[in-house]
């Protein structure tokens, strides 16, 4: 049996790895936009990879926080790194989520116009960046150091809205993802 | 269906896998009793005995609600691999039941500026001898055992061991004795970058001095100041970075001189004030904010290019249905004057219509 903290190594280097090389191909994907590296070999290795890679990383992200509530001293959330961290967690996870959906309703069509390939791959760029600077907040908070330390950013800071904002914020994003949704599926179905 | 059910329930019990793990990193302070949750340690099918020697000493005579410190030294430590070791102060060795509390004593504080009765600490030596101490209170006159509990691994083996026991029997009390005031407790935590004012509450002290160290470092010595009757208070210097600051009393009166036991207080980063509510609720709301941006940009870029789609499509069927119109004869005389063959295709049923 091993342990939890353990655990949440393998789990987070997963989640890591995993963004990393989604974060590489959906680079290259926005560079292809402006006619760097755009061949159609290098677009359907990175497209493939890319989505697969941010689909295994999202499937091990609930591990990877799930070992880490475990393996942490206390269960509150009790500094502002970790008031980050589940931000930019949150946010990453939904960042990646929709670039998975996208590329699920839209199939190799979303990369078909200029703007709809520059939406998908900064999603996608973004989802692995908030993931790795996730787990850049995780190394800072248990060994107070971090790579990400030469960028000098304010993780100490938290950002916190008023309740009012916080809800006016998740039902604008529940209404929007829901109407966005049904367009999306009404759009495939009509095409299939 | 069947597949995705398959999946959840396989995702659901690999998550509960972390919830039952070893704890090899320790679980930190708190007042734990020997068994500890049941930890390995605890466990008699799967622990060792430690080879650590454990003792444990009162440090003077224990007066009813007064606070005395007891010293425990611990030597021969196998450190596990996360250099952590657990002890205990105990006064039972049933497992349960055990703490000071349930025998009538109160923790005041520990070695490592909390009030628990587990405590760990952090080394590497297996030869180093190392001292700490707790500071509690009896509010009992029953005579009490204690013991000293120590929790360890090394080589993936949990260990486990528990020192004699030291019986300690609390006394009344002496008339005038200066002493602190039964119901005092110190303060044990304050914030980074602040100064702070302890107040002390005693029965028949005169004068009071303080004497403080870093812990390990050199004694200072201030005279408390006394605020009114049996209230005296002193500064203590702000703190640059986490630490912890040792303190104790020698105080003055018609008895004989008596001196507290060592209060320790630390300096910690503030706590974050935080509604836990609010920032579950804001998480989500970022996480649905950027699926429906996203996902809403995606969908109007589509429906541009859809309709872009149908444009093109029923502008090429129209080109197609007028191809496959029948061109207007030419008239006799050619094409009307200005015309070209091209507009002719296209117009010209319009211009023989006109000219009717």
């Amino acid at each position: 049996m091993i342990s939890s903290a353990t655990f949440h190594v393998i789990t987070t280097e997963l989640v890591v790895g995993s963004f990393a090389i989604a974060g590489i191909c959906f680079l290259i994907k926005a560079l292809q936009i402006f006619n760097f590296f755009n061949t159609a070999t290098i677009s359907q290795v990175t497209d493939n990879t890319g989505h697969f890679a941010l689909g295994f990383g999202l499937i091990a992200t609930p591990f990877a926080i799930m070992s880490g509530i475990a393996s942490s001293p206390g269960s509150d959330v009790s500094s502002p790194l970790l008031v980050n961290k589940m931000f930019l967690s949150m946010a990453g996870a939904g960042l990646a989520l929709s670039v998975l959906y996208a590329r699920y309703a839209i199939g190799q069509q979303v990369w078909a116009s200029k703007q709809s390939s520059l939406t998908q791959a900064t999603a996608g760029l973004g989802a692995s960046g908030m993931m790795l600077m996730t787990a850049s907040l995780g190394g800072k908070f248990t060994r107070n150091e971090s790579l990400f330390d030469i960028f000098n950013l304010p993780f100490d800071i938290i950002l916190l809205m008023p309740m009012w904002a916080t809800v006016v914020v998740l039902l604008t994003g529940l209404a929007a993802t829901t109407l966005a949704v049904m367009g999306l599926r009404n759009r495939s179905a009509i095409q299939h | 269906m069947n597949r995705i059910t398959m999946l959840c329930s396989v995702v659901i019990l690999l998550g509960f896998t972390s919830l039952g793990g070893a704890n090899p990193g320790g679980v930190g302070d708190g007042n734990f009793d020997m068994q500890c949750g049941g930890a390995c340690h605890g466990d008699a099918s799967q622990n060792q005995t430690s080879p650590a020697l454990l003792e444990l000493t009162l440090d003077s005579t224990a007066y009813l609600d007064l606070p005395v410190s007891v010293t425990a030294k611990v030597s021969g430590i196998q450190f596990s691999s996360s250099d952590k070791v657990g002890l205990f102060l105990i006064t039972d060795t049933t497992g349960h039941s055990d703490l000071p509390e349930d025998a009538g004593w109160r923790v005041i504080s520990d070695q490592n500026g909390g009030a628990n009765n587990y405590i760990e600490l952090a080394g590497s030596s297996l030869s180093s001898e190392y001292v700490v101490s707790w500071t509690i209170k009896p509010e009992t006159l029953q005579p009490t055992n204690f013991y000293l509990s120590i929790h360890h691994g090394s080589e993936n083996t949990p260990y486990f061991g528990i020192s004699n026991s030291l019986v300690i029997s609390a006394e009344n009390v002496p008339e005038n004795l200066p002493r602190l005031a039964s119901d005092y407790s110190p303060d044990i935590t304050r914030d980074i970058g602040e100064n702070t004012t302890m107040l002390v509450e005693t029965i028949d002290v005169q004068a009071m001095t303080i004497q403080w160290r870093l812990v390990d470092g050199e004694s200072i010595f201030v005279n408390a100041t006394s605020t009114n009757a049996e209230q005296w208070y002193f500064e203590l210097p702000a703190a640059l970075q986490p630490s912890i600051i040792e303190w104790r009393a020698i105080m003055q009166g018609d008895g004989p001189d008596q001196t507290t036991p060592w209060f320790r207080i630390a300096a910690q980063e503030p706590a974050l004030v935080v509604d836990q509510l609010q920032v579950y609720l804001q998480s989500m709301a970022l996480g649905l904010f950027f699926i429906g941006m996203v996902l809403t940009l995606h969908n109007r870029f589509s429906t541009a290019r859809h309709s872009q789609q149908l444009t093109v499509s029923d502008r090429s069927d129209s080109i197609d249905e007028r191809e496959d119109r029948e061109v207007a004869p030419i008239p006799d005389g050619g094409l009307p004057p200005g015309w070209t063959l091209e507009q002719w295709k296209w117009y010209g049923h319009e211009y023989l219509e006109d000219s009717k």
